[in-house]
């Protein structure tokens, strides 16, 4: 993400509005690869030495035409991932400065305005202090941004530096969006990640089936009094989630002023879909990884037990009402799909919606294992099976369930 | 039965009964239930009780703490005459002038309120100011959110930008809301706060209620009406001190005058050659969006910007600077600068601790409480201390201006400067001669806006 002063946009056809993103081209990677030798070549010196090197090139890059936010915003990026010497050095500058402070109030009277009286408090705090009167000097220097000492950088290509300003871009550009639609086909495991993730930054959605999958539609809890740019930023964070997914599409309502009326700000909508993920950076899909124990004992010994029917973990999401429902497994025989749900020890409410969420299912296969302790869950619905277990699921039980929808 | 219940700045209304709600309830299809701003939460209430509505509220979270007055306030005329005002409906904003104490208004309601409360400041100086106030009148705990820190207590201090960021957290602990400097408040973002906190009693403090972009309008949807009001000229005299202007021109040295006439020639050219007027804020609005994408409009942007910068930053300002420390030596004494630059080159120079945005936040609190003690007599800022902040026990004051001067902000400051026994307080303002057309009218609006 980006300061929002160095975000580049184009206004199509006065409706669609698109990020200038960086295009992996020779003159883009050559100007990202020369700021990257220069961050490389800092290590050991301090801020004011690189900010110097990175003018110069700033001013050669005007000169060739670049444009000075795309160069700004790659040196956002990189100023990032610089690592700085450490902070004890401040607390110790704060107290000497503060013994120099002291001294030219206590001699004379809050300033010194002669190059002798200014010697004299140099000497003063350097014997009180013992350190040597060019330490002094040198320290009463060091608290400022421009005098830290650079201690490493971490690395990046000029390729993947590209990449990753096209993601700040477009998460920049959704800081004022106001309403986001994503329709994505993914995992259960990948969208449960998304939407814990959706829920914890305190937004919204709605789910809804759509050709490709999955279509959330995301704001937040005023967006139904008045539509504002407050979730912006978060909606930004959940940009980088969807990346791996197997498909994805997202179309925004962006604010921008941007050839607006006089101090009004104008709605357009931006879009884009996977197609374009070659300019952004490469996100790993998700490692499975089991809710409890218990699912994963049962995954394992199930796999053993019978060859006939095929075990998916985390299947894609169905849709219930206007939620989502993400069963923890799939079972397939042919033509023949039955979903599998585990409900363990969780509070009385959670388990009250669950089963809300349950009742909405329509014509869906479905065999809800169910702890002992949890009492009697009654659900009438021919297509739901209910079992019980204790500590363990056992094999035989589903297996002996899943006859009922054999026949 | 419905329940009421808090959810991300808004109050969301469960149950079966049908109603017709009030316009500012909504309807909402992703929940199947009705939500409404949590500001809105008292009037609600009001509705279902005068329907005879059953309703069961889970809506306030407080702080657990405990709240002790140890230090009473003692309170002048003018601002009992205040606090019966906004006692009235315990909302609403008080306008009295800087350094007339509201701050103490504050703390006088706090004290009979008792009730967990929420303070909104615009500066981490305030925030300190505030934090100091309190632990010497109030046995409390005292959280403070901002600048690092992040952490509720019984009363808690909070900057604007938190508060905006943190509002779902905060809209409902609290039961008293004050807005410190709140016309600061009615902005596009700011308002957030206030729409999605429930706090039933608000008060805002201010000296200056009136917005340009006419957004004091949204007041008493926010924090209520203006309840009291009184001026500089019905105070001055009784209650604040006297003081003294003294203006010093200083003119650009020869390199400088050549390079400010470079830079304002290719300004001026830039404008004659497009017709381009500046005229208001929006035409300097389009000019920066159009400087994005046009070399020669963000050539032009930068001249202007650097000749403001010579014009500054004159060096003959220091000279004069100079003199008057060398005639006020040894009293309390604080300089205002325009930029950060010049405020570093008069603390290095001269050993004078200075306080910019720029400071650590270690040292800038042990200057300020070193300033306050006596420690240190005089400090240079760069415009961090104006808003609000109790100017500490000085009695001169020096502003290296540009070359317009800010007649409100001189009358603030020069109002709460404290006079050394029979002598007035002395304010000076240097400022560059020979630069006045840099765009005259609108400079003042513009540089607050944009830059810095």
């Amino acid at each position: 993400m980006l300061p929002s002063e160095l975000l580049r946009i184009k206004i199509y056809n006065n409706e669609y509005i698109k990020p200038l993103f960086a295009e992996l081209k020779d003159e883009n990677l050559f100007l990202a690869d020369s700021l990257i030798k220069i961050y490389e070549e800092s290590i050991g010196k301090r801020v004011k030495d690189l900010e110097e090197k990175i003018k110069e090139l700033e001013l050669f890059a005007e000169e060739y035409g670049y444009d000075f936010k795309f160069f700004r915003g790659l040196k956002t990026l990189l100023d990032r991932r610089l690592l700085f010497e450490e902070d004890i050095d401040v607390i110790d500058s704060i107290r000497i400065r503060a013994e120099i402070f002291e001294t030219t109030n206590r001699l004379f009277g809050g300033f010194v305005l002669r190059e002798e009286e200014k010697r004299k408090v140099i000497s003063e705090v350097s014997k009180k202090l013992n350190l040597n009167q060019e330490q002094v000097e040198e320290i009463f220097k060091s608290i400022y941004e421009e005098e830290k000492k650079i201690k490493g950088f971490e690395k990046i290509s000029g390729e993947e530096l590209l990449k990753l300003y096209n993601l700040s871009l477009l998460q920049t550009l959704l800081f004022r969006c106001k309403k986001l639609f994503l329709d994505v086909k993914a995992t259960g495991y990948e969208i449960r990640r998304l939407l814990w993730n959706v829920k914890k930054l305190g937004l919204l959605y709605i789910a809804e089936k759509s050709f490709n999958g999955i279509t959330f539609t995301i704001d937040g809890p005023v967006s139904v009094i008045k539509q504002i740019e407050r979730y912006g930023t978060r909606m930004a964070k959940i940009i980088p989630l969807i990346l791996p997914f197997s498909y994805w599409k997202i179309f925004a309502y962006i604010s921008s002023k941007l050839r607006a009326k006089k101090g009004k700000s104008k709605i357009y909508k931006f879009v884009m879909s996977k197609e374009s993920e070659k300019l952004f950076p490469k996100y790993e899909k998700l490692e499975l990884e089991y809710d409890s124990d218990l699912e994963e004992s049962f995954a394992k010994r199930f796999v053993t037990v019978t060859g006939e029917w095929k075990l998916i973990r985390e299947p894609e999401p169905i849709i219930s009402g206007k939620t989502i429902f993400i069963p923890d497994f799939l079972l397939i025989k042919d033509d023949i799909k039955v979903y599998l749900e585990i409900i363990g020890f969780w509070t009385e409410d959670y388990l009250k919606r669950k089963i809300e969420k349950i009742k909405q299912l329509k014509d869906i296969n479905l065999i809800l294992a169910i702890d002992y302790s949890l009492g009697d869950i009654k659900i009438d619905d021919p297509n739901i099976v209910i079992i019980k277990y204790d500590k363990t699921i056992s094999s035989f039980d589903i297996i002996k369930a899943l006859r009922k929808f054999e026949k | 039965m419905l329940e009421l219940k808090y959810s991300g700045g808004t109050i969301i209304i469960k149950g079966d009964i049908k109603l017709n709600f009030p316009d500012f309830v909504y309807y909402d299809p992703r929940i199947d239930c009705y939500r409404c701003y949590a500001s809105k939460f008292f009037e609600l209430e009001e509705f279902l009780k005068s329907n005879n509505i059953k309703y069961d509220a889970k809506v306030f979270d407080l702080p657990q703490g405990h709240f002790e007055v140890i230090k009473h306030v003692s309170l002048r005329d003018y601002q009992y005459e205040a606090i019966e005002a906004w006692d009235k409906e315990k909302r609403g904003i008080i306008v009295v002038p800087t350094g007339a104490g509201k701050t103490y208004i504050a703390l006088a309601i706090m004290a009979y309120l008792k009730v967990p409360t929420l303070i909104v400041v615009p500066t981490l100086e305030l925030m300190e100011q505030w934090y100091s106030r309190i632990k010497e009148h109030f046995r409390t705990n005292i959280g403070l959110f901002g600048g690092g820190s992040k952490e509720l207590g019984y009363v808690t201090i909070i900057t604007y930008d938190s508060a905006y960021i943190n509002a779902e957290l905060i809209g409902n602990k609290f039961l008293f809301i004050i807005f410190d400097e709140v016309h600061h408040l009615p902005s596009e973002g700011f308002r957030q706060i206030a729409l999605l906190s429930a706090s039933p009693y608000r008060l805002g403090l201010t000296a200056t209620p009136e917005r340009e972009d006419g957004l004091h309008e949204l007041y008493p949807e926010l924090v209520g009406e203006v309840v009291y009001r009184k001026s500089i000229s019905e105070m001055t005299g009784k209650y604040l001190a006297p003081f003294e202007i003294l203006r010093y021109y200083v003119s650009l040295n020869d390199e400088e005058k050549e390079k400010y006439e470079k830079y304002r020639s290719i300004f001026k050219k830039f404008f004659e050659d497009n017709g381009i007027q500046i005229k208001s804020l929006d035409d300097f609005y389009q000019m920066i969006l159009r400087s994005g994408k046009d070399k020669k409009a963000r050539e032009a942007l930068l001249a202007w910007n650097e000749a403001r910068k010579i014009a500054l930053n004159a060096s003959a300002k220091i000279e004069v600077l100079k003199e008057i420390l060398q005639e006020h030596k040894g009293e309390r004494i604080i300089i205002f600068t325009e930029h950060n630059k010049l405020a570093r080159e008069i603390s290095s120079k001269f050993f004078i601790p200075e306080i910019t945005y720029k400071t650590p936040e270690k040292e800038r609190i042990l200057t300020m409480e070193r300033f306050r003690k006596g420690i240190y007599n005089v400090l240079v800022t760069s415009k961090v201390l104006e808003e609000g902040v109790d100017v500490p026990e000085a009695n001169v004051a020096i502003i290296l201006s540009g070359s317009g001067s800010r007649r409100e902000f001189m009358q603030r400051l020069g109002r709460i400067l404290r006079p050394k026994a029979n002598k007035t307080a002395k304010l000076y303002e240097i400022i560059t001669k020979g630069t006045t057309e840099v765009n005259v009218s609108y400079r003042r609006r513009i540089r607050e806006e944009y830059f810095d």
